[in-house]
C-alpha cells in the first residue's frame, strides 16, 4: 500500500537571529521542497510555507512564513514536513517512487511470499532493493529487469527472481 | 602518493577468474567478492558484483564510468537511513 503522506524535509536548528532555520531535505533535488507549496506536519494540524531557501553544506538555509525570530525557529526544531502523495508528478515509464515501492510484498515467480520491500538504495552503482525476508537478515538485490521482472503497485507486490551467486574467495576462510 | 603506472592497476587474481566464469555463463549471477581494494577493469563492465561491506554483499552493477575506481567506493560501510522523499528508482 503506497504511503499517503511523504516526508520531504525536516526542520533543524535555527540559523542566525532573524528566524531562519536549517532545513534537511529528503528530495532528489534539495531545492524541490520549494515546488510543493505549503508543507504540513504529519497530523496535518500545522503547515509551513518556505519563503526563501539557499543551499548550504548538506542542507538548506530557509526562511518560513511567520517565523521571524530565533526563539520561534528554535521551537520548530525537529519537525518533519510532509506533502500528499498526490502532489508528486506521475513517474516516467519504468520509474517508480521509492515511497510507492517501500512496503510492497515480495513474492517469487510461483507467487510464494519472500518478504517485503524495506528500502531502495543507490550508492552510485545502480538502484538496490532491500527485502526483509520472513526470517533472517535482509537481502540486497539489484533493481534490474532480470531480478525484479514485475512491479505491480496496484496489487501491492513485486516479483523477485533471486539471482544465482558465484562464491568468491572469502579471506576469512583462507589459511593464513 | 599515487600508484606507479608501470605496475598497472591492482586486481585480486581470483576476481578475474570469477568474472570470466560469470561472463561465460551468460546469466545474471552476482559475484560475491571481499576485495574492496581491487580496481574495476573494463572487462567487468556489465557484470554485477556483490561487494562485502563488513556485514552484507552490496550489489554493484558495473558500467563504463566506474572503470578505474575501486569496488569499495560503491559499497559503503556506514549507511544513513533517511526518508524516501520524492526519490525515484529506475529498473536497469
Amino acid at each position: 500500500m503506497p504511503a499517503e503522506k511523504i516526508c520531504v524535509a525536516r526542520i533543524g536548528a535555527p540559523h542566525g537571529v532573524r528566524g531562519a532555520v536549517k532545513l534537511w531535505p529528503f528530495t532528489a533535488d534539495p531545492l524541490a521542497v520549494l515546488d510543493y507549496g505549503p508543507l504540513s506536519t504529519k497530523d496535518g494540524k500545522r503547515s509551513f510555507e518556505v519563503e526563501t531557501a539557499r543551499e548550504a553544506k548538506g542542507h538548506l538555509v530557509a526562511t518560513l512564513q511567520g517565523v521571524v525570530s530565533r526563539e520561534d525557529a528554535e521551537r520548530l526544531n525537529g519537525i518533519e514536513l510532509y506533502i500528499d502523495r498526490d502532489q508528486l508528478p506521475p513517474p516516467e515509464e519504468g520509474e517508480y517512487y521509492h515511497a510507492d515501492l517501500i512496503g510492497l510484498a515480495a513474492v517469487n515467480a510461483a507467487d510464494e511470499p519472500i518478504g517485503k520491500v524495506l528500502a531502495i538504495h543507490n550508492f552510485g552503482a545502480g538502484d538496490i532493493i532491500e527485502i526483509a525476508p520472513l526470517q533472517g537478515p535482509t537481502l540486497l538485490l539489484p533493481f534490474t529487469n532480470a531480478v525484479v521482472p514485475t512491479v505491480d503497485i496496484a496489487a501491492g507486490r513485486v516479483v523477485i527472481e533471486l539471482p544465482a551467486e558465484i562464491e568468491g574467495d572469502d579471506p576469512a576462510q583462507a589459511d593464513i | 602518493m599515487v600508484r606507479s603506472v608501470w605496475k598497472g592497476p591492482f586486481v585480486e587474481g581470483s576476481l578475474l577468474k570469477k568474472a570470466d566464469v560469470a561472463r561465460s555463463s551468460g546469466r545474471h549471477d552476482v559475484i560475491k567478492i571481499w576485495s574492496r581494494r581491487s580496481t574495476i577493469l573494463p572487462q567487468f563492465v556489465g557484470l554485477v558484483f556483490g561487494v562485502y561491506n563488513g556485514q552484507k554483499h552490496v550489489p554493484v552493477s558495473v558500467n563504463e564510468e566506474m572503470v578505474g575506481h575501486k569496488f569499495g567506493e560503491f559499497s559503503p560501510t556506514r549507511t544513513f537511513h533517511g526518508h524516501s522523499g520524492d526519490k525515484k528508482a529506475k529498473k536497469a
